[in-house]
């Protein structure tokens, strides 16, 4: 089924693992060598700059394609939908011949053209004059981008066909009366905790897996669509949005969706600690995040400054405190400084400094006061 | 990391015995730099932006006078603290002495350019030579960059140098805040380039703070080649000579990329050429043809150009491979 052979994945990772076990200083340059050598990795995946490059200039190439289809087709709607059908089928033959003959893996290339097969799908659907059903648009793109994480063992189709499998149930679900509208998000919710412990427990059965990132991936967004049909602002404007009237009028209903907004983040962090599980404590990091301005949105107790004022001294001194606390190893965490000369982590920090702080070009009105914005990039980091 | 792997790895004799306890002494803690250094980073910016926003709202209360001399101590503060535990000036690469040095420098220096600005605004010190308002603050930054060591700093210097010139060069501004169909902008802008890449090339060549040179170069690159695609455009009639300039310095680019073996530049030059190259095949297409057989070929020419272009990076991705380097 999957186009890639297990032993070429398997090899990618443990040259994946050794080289960063490199960087952590922990093995020498001797054994890495060694290792390569033991198990060569066979697969395709550039330089990360060239794959960006490849990514784009992959996009340029479909796009205008694309437009010499659409040029020569543009005279009735069947034929519109008949040639983005055609296109998404060129591309996967595309995609699949350069995986095949040239084992690429992340190259950029084959990323662009996974990408554009659902996007061109998903564009048929829109052109049938946008009478096209969610239930069956989502059903088509859970088998498409199924297969295609099947077949690719690629992360991000696997997001997808996650996200089309929760649009699926929701829209199911909801058809059934009003009682199965109320308990709708609860539904939601059991499901995507189910979904969680599921692929939580597939992904630490046996050591390694060629669906990996695939599990990462869909366990990380089970955890946020967990989030997600508990909160309050979610669950209220959806329900207004779609039902016309909110789900959140009676006091218990309410309540609930409140206890869930604010509590799911705080227990994230604090399973986490327990399990020593980083994902767990940075989705929850983030959701916190989410939950203070869940909460703002209705009840904004302070003025936006005062809130900002207090949450920056709290994140400073907490995240101070336990960078001090954390210079030696307390119950298994530690702040590890990353050594900066394997990552140019400088250089792009330096980057964002300047464009966050940087003078602006011709000088004439002087300096304003209070135009800083405080977004920020959030928890940055691979997941 | 995987334990299991690399138990494997050590029964298979490819790690040593002490290879493996590293990995597993390792194994044993998490380490939360990303999250805590993530949530300071994210608590600062909060915290700044606002303290900007209360002054701003009650400057009628605390008064202009409290609020600069507010400023300059604390200013003066952060360098005092620099100064003391600085190591001095030298030519080679330093590291930050302790975790915050960084952080209270890159402070001190914000506030010293906040401050100037400052003084300019409310008591009109420099009068209406704004070039110097930007100029004084610009030495001092090269000189805390040089002195510290501090790349971030020596960011912001290079902003105020181009600020000085009268161009914006971050990576949000550069497009959005610039007039680049004025001519003395793009003359401004290359004349700047030119500079920063010689700069850079000195800074190597004399091995005074040799690590700087790629913030020189990546400053100097991207601003040179701005500009050329702004002349291509912007010069109508005489578009093709535009063109050979900017064919020259790709040529010139593509050469150090190679040296140095850089993807970065590498992948930045071949990309800049692209657009050029694209441009003037677009000007001679939609000249030479009418209507619709123009735009058959304009669009032919893009995937055609498109797959050549992926074509040559693969095949430098390969050349490249055996150094990797930024």
């Amino acid at each position: 089924m999957q186009i890639y052979n297990p032993s070429q994945l398997y090899n990618r990772h443990v040259q994946e693992q050794a080289s960063e076990a490199v960087e952590e200083h922990l093995l020498s340059g001797d054994s890495f060598l060694k290792i390569k050598e033991a198990y060569p990795d066979s697969l395709y995946t550039p330089n990360f700059f060239i794959r960006i490059a490849l990514a784009l200039l992959t996009a340029v190439a479909v796009l205008f394609s694309a437009g010499i289809f659409g040029l020569m087709f543009w005279s009735s709607d069947e034929s519109i939908i008949i040639s983005l059908v055609f296109l998404a089928l060129i591309s996967y033959a595309a995609l699949e011949l350069f995986v095949q003959k040239k084992w690429f893996y992340n190259a950029g290339v084959d990323n662009t053209l996974m990408v554009a097969i659902p996007v061109f799908i998903v564009a048929a659907f829109f052109v049938a004059d946008f009478s096209f059903d969610t239930r069956l648009l989502s059903a088509v793109m859970i088998l498409l981008c199924g297969w295609l994480c099947l077949r690719f063992t690629d992360a991000f189709m696997a997001v997808l066909c996650y996200v089309f499998f929760f649009i699926f149930l929701f829209t199911n679900i909801i058809q059934f009366g009003s009682l199965a509208r109320m308990v709708a998000p609860i539904l939601m919710m059991v499901c995507s905790m189910a979904i969680y412990i599921f692929f939580q427990r597939l992904s630490a059965a046996g050591s390694f897996n060629s669906y990996r990132g695939c599990h990462k991936a869909i366990t990380l967004s089970a955890l946020l669509t967990f989030y997600i049909s508990g909160n309050y602002f979610v669950v209220n404007k959806l329900s207004i949005e779609l039902f016309g009237a909110p789900l959140t009028t009676s006091p218990l209903m309410a309540g609930i969706f409140w206890f869930f907004t604010v509590s799911i983040p705080v227990l994230y962090v604090a399973f986490g600690i327990v399990r020593k599980d980083k994902m767990l404590i940075r989705t929850g990091l983030l959701l916190i995040a989410a939950a203070i301005f869940t909460v703002r949105y209705y009840y904004a107790i302070f003025p936006l400054e005062i809130t900002m004022f207090i949450a920056g001294m709290l994140m400073i001194t907490i995240s101070y405190a336990l960078i001090r606390y954390l210079r030696t190893p307390k119950y298994g965490f530690v702040f590890r400084i990353k050594n900066a000369d394997t990552i140019p982590v400088e250089q792009v920090e330096s980057l964002i400094t300047a464009d966050r702080f940087g003078t602006t070009a011709p000088v004439d009105t002087g300096f304003e006061f209070g135009g800083g914005s405080g977004g920020g990039a959030g928890a940055s980091g691979k997941f | 990391m995987d334990g299991d792997l690399f138990k494997k790895l050590l029964q298979e004799n490819l790690i040593t015995e002490r290879e493996f306890e590293n990995v597993a002494q390792h194994q044993k803690t998490v380490s939360l730099f990303v999250e805590l250094r993530s949530v300071l980073y994210l608590g600062i910016a909060f915290f700044s932006t606002a303290i900007g926003i209360l002054i701003y709202k009650h400057i009628e209360t605390i008064g202009h006078d409290v609020l600069v001399i507010c400023i300059a101590l604390v200013c003066v503060a952060c360098f005092a603290y620099c100064f003391k535990f600085g190591k001095g000036y030298t030519n080679e690469k330093l590291s930050s002495p302790n975790f915050l040095f960084d952080y209270i420098l890159l402070l001190g220096c914000l506030l010293l350019l906040t401050f100037i600005g400052y003084i300019q605004f409310q008591y009109n010190v420099f009068g209406n030579r704004w070039g110097l308002a930007v100029f004084i603050p610009m030495l001092l930054l090269f000189a805390a960059a040089y002195y510290f060591d501090h790349i971030g700093v020596l960011s912001l210097a290079i902003t105020n140098l181009a600020a000085w010139v009268g161009i914006a060069v971050t990576p949000t501004r550069i497009l959005r805040e610039n007039d680049f169909d004025g001519n003395r902008t793009i003359y401004a802008a290359i004349l700047l380039g030119v500079g920063l890449l010689l700069i850079s090339i000195f800074s190597t060549s004399k091995k005074m703070k040799a690590h700087f040179s790629f913030t020189y170069k990546n400053f100097g690159a991207h601003i040179l080649f701005i500009a050329l695609l702004a002349g291509l455009f912007h010069f109508e009639p005489a578009y093709f000579v535009w063109f050979l300039v900017l064919a020259c310095f790709s040529f010139l680019a593509f050469r150090h990329a190679i040296k140095e073996r850089s993807f970065y530049f590498l992948v930045i030059t071949a990309l800049y050429a692209w657009i050029g190259l694209s441009y003037v095949i677009i000007e001679l297409l939609t000249s030479t043809s009418d209507g619709m057989t123009g735009l058959y070929a304009v669009f032919f020419y893009f995937i055609a150009s498109g797959i050549a272009f992926i074509r040559l990076l693969i095949y430098y991705n390969k050349i490249l491979k055996q150094h990797a380097n930024l």
